[in-house]
């Protein structure tokens, strides 16, 4: 009784606290505010999965989101100028685009989930070692395994990897080290040290 | 019962932190001054703000972590599975690492690892 | 077969002796018997505990790292305070408490505060999933080796936010590096460990250990598990920032790095936290590659083994960790530090792809049964 009580509150703190931290996301101006509320929301929806009983998405989760992306995030970040967001008064036509995209969002990832027949109802409990299970279904090749996918997903990740380093070394001006730019507007331009112009050394002196 | 000690680490070190600050603001001396709060660079007047640009460099080496992070992931069920599965699982996982190992490969050729 | 079939009984019999009981299921049962008062106990008892293990091993290893650097470079080192300067630390530790707390005027100051709170925390985590012995463990989570991986992430935005919020370029700089870095290394490190899951066929720690009841993983998976052992050393030596991978603080280029904007007591929970992290890390190598708490056996020699089962287990688990310990602090007066572009080239060019064919190799190991030197093969 008193367990699931417990686990009743827990679950509606953790819920709050991710709502809460979402809404941080979105409304705060620091663009690296966002990131760390953004952290926080994702390690709170891992607690939400360890509730459920999926550790190991759980721990995937914090891995990947809080250890990779958010990461990246800041490293993005720290790729623009401004610390900031401008102030910014959007005008009513902008406002009405965008409350009737995220309420359509709403509505349809509402009625996915509502839609949805979740196996996990069905089944039971999950089992006690999910990683297990997770790995055994992954490289299963007959029927209800999941090895194309497992494979398809290396692909993927590929893709993800050259077309990021394709669309990143694209970005002028290369070849300074640490910060590409000033602190005034067009600084970065004035000066570039002798051993650093392509032009005449044909390329960087290391 | 494991979250609820998970969390209740999170708790200990937010009350370490938290009860430290607060007894050292306590017994601490606190006299701000204009020079004491100016940001340190070893006796310079700084210029500018520190939020600066910086290299592309650092969110390649992110991007690049992150693919090899996700692949890691994938590897955790992998390994714990492995003994059960036999050689369709090392023939699989070397057809995955490898798809991932053309782009460390790839990343190599273009320059991406070096530093700049 | 007998020798065989005897040492299967030794191993039964020390598996039934050495039955993980962690914290975590001890406060179950008192939960599921009603006792609440006990649960409670349990509860406080292990915070507690672990409590004093931050702040203790703080102490210690601060204390052990100026005198080893001292005799490392034939000084004394501390030796005023109490015997042989001992209480040197506590010392330091209450003049951080007492100075005062400076926050730079352009900080961005709740993220300022927020930083240590997030290093501190990866920290704790990982404490309280470490198996110090068969019946202290606080908790065994049964993705054990991913959890810690994944808390991990805690302690670099810990560091980065630390950097960004300080609104200084030394900071700044700092944290960059060490994000980068961190993140770098974090991926030899997980290659590494994967060797011993892909061995032990688990990811819980307390499994682990028990998995490495026949021999150390560190020799027993021939060869796969000494390469992974020296990476995986190389990676959290890394990870931790310390020489020669203290680019993210050299202080000779940066100040202090992402900490040059904390004083008093909250950069003082930096310091501790990285100190602490020295300790985790260790802990980890000893759980993963040297046997965690598990006793030292030279095969079905039942002398020695009897004799080896005598010294408890908390005690086997604090010496290896102190001997990784040691092992990282010697790095430091040993190799010089290494410029970002060396450490970049280590990470993505030589250890990455090691650490690949390390583990494809660990797996045809694991596959085909190949062990040269068997131990025993259970």
């Amino acid at each position: 009784m008193i367990a699931s009580a417990i686990y009743t509150v827990l679950f509606y703190a953790i819920a709050a606290g991710t709502i809460l931290l979402a809404l941080a996301v979105v409304n705060t101006r620091k663009l690296l505010r966002a990131a760390v509320a953004l952290m926080g929301a994702l390690s709170t929806t891992a607690g939400l999965y360890a509730m459920l009983d999926a550790q190991f998405l759980a721990g995937v989760q914090v891995l990947v989101y809080v250890g990779g992306i958010v990461v990246l995030i800041v490293f993005a970040i720290m790729l623009t100028r401004s610390g900031e967001l401008l102030e910014d008064n959007p005008t009513l036509k902008r406002k009405l685009v965008g409350a009737v995209i995220s309420i359509g969002f709403l509505v349809s990832s509402v009625g996915a989930v509502w839609g949805s027949p979740f196996a996990i109802a069905s089944a039971g409990k999950a089992p006690a070692n999910d990683a297990l299970m997770i790995g055994k279904a992954l490289l299963d090749y007959g029927p209800g395994g999941f090895v194309v996918p497992f494979e398809v997903i290396s692909l993927l990740l590929l893709a993800a990897m050259l077309g990021g380093i394709v669309i990143a070394r694209k970005t002028p001006p290369t070849g300074q080290p640490f910060t590409s730019g000033g602190d005034l507007p067009g600084e970065a331009e004035v000066y570039h040290p002798l051993s650093q112009r392509d032009d005449e050394t044909g390329g960087r002196a290391s | 019962m494991n979250l609820l000690f998970v969390i209740s680490f999170v708790c200990l070190a937010a009350g370490m932190v938290g009860g430290g600050l607060v007894f050292s603001f306590l017994v601490a001396p606190h006299r701000p001054g204009a020079i004491k709060n100016t940001p340190y660079e070893c006796g310079e007047q700084p210029i500018g703000q520190a939020w600066i640009q910086f290299n592309v460099g650092y969110y390649l080496f992110g991007l690049m972590f992150l693919v090899f992070d996700v692949e890691a992931a994938f590897l955790y069920p992998w390994a714990v599975a492995f003994r059960q599965m036999g050689t369709v699982g090392l023939i699989e996982a070397g057809l995955f690492i490898l798809v991932l190992l053309v782009g460390l490969a790839y990343a190599w050729k273009k320059g991406v690892l070096e530093w700049v | 077969m007998t020798a065989t079939s005897l040492t299967y009984f030794a191993i039964a019999a020390a598996q039934g002796a050495f039955k993980n009981v962690t914290v975590s299921e001890r406060t179950a049962q008192a939960f599921a018997d009603g006792s609440w008062i006990l649960a409670i106990v349990y509860i406080v008892v292990a915070l507690g505990g672990l409590a004093a293990l931050v702040t203790l091993s703080g102490l210690v290893l601060i204390y052990v790292e100026r005198k080893l650097a001292a005799h490392f470079q034939c000084r004394l080192g501390p030796m005023r305070v109490g015997w042989h300067g001992i209480f040197q630390t506590v010392a330091d530790a209450v003049k951080l408490l007492l100075k005062e707390d400076v926050i730079p005027e352009k900080a961005d100051k709740a993220m300022h505060l927020l930083a240590p709170f997030l290093s501190m925390m990866a920290t704790v985590m990982v404490l309280g999933v470490l198996p110090y012995s068969p019946i202290l463990q606080i908790t065994d989570i049964n993705i054990g080796v991913l959890f810690v991986t994944a808390v991990s992430g805690f302690g670099v935005m810990g560091i980065l936010l630390g950097g960004w919020s300080s609104n200084n370029k030394w900071s700044m700089v700092g944290a960059m590096r060490a994000g980068a870095q961190i993140i770098s290394y974090e991926i030899s490190a997980t290659l590494a460990l994967l060797v011993v899951v892909l061995f032990s066929g688990s990811l819980s720690l307390a499994e682990i250990v028990q998995s490495q009841d026949a021999g150390w993983w560190i020799w027993r998976a021939n060869g796969v598990g000494f390469v992974s052992f020296i990476i995986f050393v190389i990676a959290v030596t890394a990870e931790i920032n310390r020489t020669p991978f203290d680019i993210p603080e050299g202080e000779s280029e940066l100040a202090a790095g992402f900490h040059t904007e904390y004083s008093g007591l909250r950069f003082s929970f930096f310091f501790l936290a990285e100190f602490i992290n020295m300790f985790v890390v260790s802990g980890m190598t000893a759980t993963l590659f040297l046997g965690g708490w598990m006793p030292f056996h030279i095969g079905a020699w039942a002398g020695f083994n009897g004799f080896m089962d005598l010294i408890p287990p908390v005690l086997w688990f604090t010496g290896k960790t102190s001997v990784v310990i040691f092992l990282i602090m010697w790095f430091r007066w040993t190799f010089p530090r290494l410029r970002v572009d060396q450490l970049m080239y280590l990470e993505w060019k030589v250890l990455l792809p090691i650490g690949f064919v390390n583990l494809f190799a660990a797996a045809v190991v694991v596959l085909y049964n190949l062990y040269p030197f068997p131990i025993l093969v259970p």
